[in-house]
């Protein structure tokens, strides 16, 4: 397992260092300049994406096939994408924690709201990777991104179609995120525990794909 | 010593080709020459072996255990063209992966098989040349001190005095009659001169196993004319064809046909010369 997540960091580290860094000081510059704190927490989402670039990665020098000769089981090369997805998205996370009080000082924004809008976005991310990884294994990494990028579309078509029936998209956006203001902590346990469940499901799903694949 | 590998009966159905009924043995201490036209099924049945696919039918039996379990990949070093780590990697890179994946993994054997194949640990594998590659993926299957090596294709893109030195290696590795290899490799001569045994599989089907050097020495390449062939037994000739220079026939026991027509010209084969006349007796 060690050397499943070491593989896929030296490569990450070898492909998307400059990107990274480049990134890292757009984004904070872009943040700071625009006052625009959305920029701080969407780090997670770069990172989600190193992560499921490497699949493409793997498919080119078809590396599981090559995994599959070594004395690893196929349980541990799964498993070892999905702890890659959550450090790389709790890094992520780590950098909006580290410029919430940047955040506070540019516009004022409370601290704790910062941090708890940038644990919102992390556990949304989680679960658009986790969902991205069982569809990868199953269609490949082309055909992945775009049955994500239809059930995005289809869920803020669903949201856009909600705000039109009622009283506006205000009121859908109080239905789905008005609980961070009014009972943040029990929301927050729920989401996180729904964040867990989905990730164990799509792990088991990932595990269950991956041991029928032939290579 | 057992068997390193024992392949009984295995079937593989896939829409436009099929394993049927394959069956040969690798025996402990020994290197094997698994050959064939492309597409005859070598790569698919060394996936079988190291259980990367399930087969439909059939037992394969690698170290005494099931194809594929984990503890029995631990003791294999596979090598195929087209599958490895991603070329951004140096050597020093792919040996610290492989020394966290493999329970036993000698490092200093690792850098002394690197340094034997004049491979720098720094320099990314997407700068080395074909054979460089190939040398490394050598490297990275022996580290481990495995008791079978798999090698598919593996001395393909290596020069001559290359390919001398890996043949050299397989032949050290197999000596305390402990290691056993199967190699399959489209340069029939490097398996003349390092198989033991000779495997030949075509459309999915063995056609022979049998020792190298008795392979050899039974079969013959019959020079003589076209009346000549037709007249011997026909369990004889494998196969003939005629050429710019008459007719020639490929026979598996040259000495019966050296009792039978003495004066023809009867010359010891090539591996390439089975195949070919192989090849040619399946499209007649």
């Amino acid at each position: 397992m060690i050397g499943l997540l070491k593989k896929d960091l030296l490569i990450l580290r070898r492909v998307y260092m400059k990107n990274f860094f480049l990134v890292l000081v757009l984004y904070t510059v872009l943040g700071i300049a625009l006052k625009m704190t959305s920029f701080f927490t969407l780090m997670s989402w770069m990172y989600g994406f190193y992560v499921v670039s490497l699949f493409s990665v793997d498919n080119a020098c078809r590396w599981d096939f090559y995994a599959a000769t070594l004395p690893v089981s196929r349980k541990a090369v799964v498993t070892a994408k999905f702890l890659l997805l959550g450090l790389c998205v709790a890094a992520g996370f780590a950098y909006s924690l580290i410029t919430a009080p940047v955040a506070h000082l540019l516009i004022g924004e409370p601290i704790a709201e910062s941090i708890l809008a940038s644990l919102m976005v992390t556990l949304i991310l989680i679960i658009y990777f986790a969902v991205t990884i069982p569809l990868t294994y199953a269609f490949g990494p082309d055909k992945a991104r775009s049955a994500m990028l239809l059930l995005v579309g289809v869920a803020g078509g669903a949201i856009l179609a909600a705000a039109s029936l009622g009283d506006g998209a205000g009121a859908v956006l109080m239905i789905l995120f008005g609980w961070m203001e009014t009972s943040p902590v029990p929301g927050f346990s729920i989401i996180t525990a729904a964040t867990v469940v989905i990730c164990l499901v799509c792990w088991l799903v990932s595990c269950r794909i991956y041991e029928k694949k032939e290579f | 010593m057992e068997n390193a590998i024992e392949v009984r009966g295995l079937c593989k159905r896939y829409p436009d080709f099929q394993l049927q009924d394959v069956s040969f043995t690798v025996p402990g201490g020994s290197i094997v020459g698994f050959i064939g036209e492309n597409g005859a099924g070598k790569t698919t049945t060394m996936r079988a072996i190291l259980g990367t696919l399930r087969p439909d039918g059939g037992e394969v039996t690698v170290l005494g255990k099931p194809a594929g379990h984990t503890k029995t990949l631990a003791q294999v070093g596979a090598v195929f063209e087209d599958a490895f780590f991603y070329e951004i990697l140096s050597p020093a890179e792919v040996g610290a992966c492989l020394a966290s994946i493999q329970p036993v993994f000698d490092r200093e054997y690792y850098r002394q098989l690197l340094a034997e194949f004049e491979l720098p640990p720094a320099k990314k594998m997407k700068d080395f040349s074909r054979g460089m590659r190939m040398k490394l993926r050598l490297a990275a299957a022996l580290a481990h001190r495995p008791k079978l090596l798999l090698l598919d294709e593996a001395t393909s893109g290596l020069d001559p005095v290359m390919r001398a030195e890996i043949l050299d290696l397989l032949r050290r590795f197999i000596q305390d009659e402990e290691h056993s290899v199967l190699l399959s490799s489209h340069i029939t001569a490097d398996l003349e001169k390092a198989a033991d045994y000779i495997v030949y599989i075509q459309k999915g089907r063995i056609l022979f196993e049998k020792e190298a050097d008795l392979l050899l020495e039974e079969f013959g390449v019959l020079r003589a004319s076209a009346q000549q062939i037709a007249a011997l037994p026909a369990d004889l000739v494998v196969a003939s064809r005629s050429n710019a220079f008459g007719q020639a026939a490929l026979v598996n026991d040259r000495r019966a046909a050296a009792a039978l027509l003495p004066d023809a010209v009867l010359d010891k084969p090539t591996l390439d010369d089975i195949m070919q006349f192989y090849s040619e007796r399946r499209s007649v």
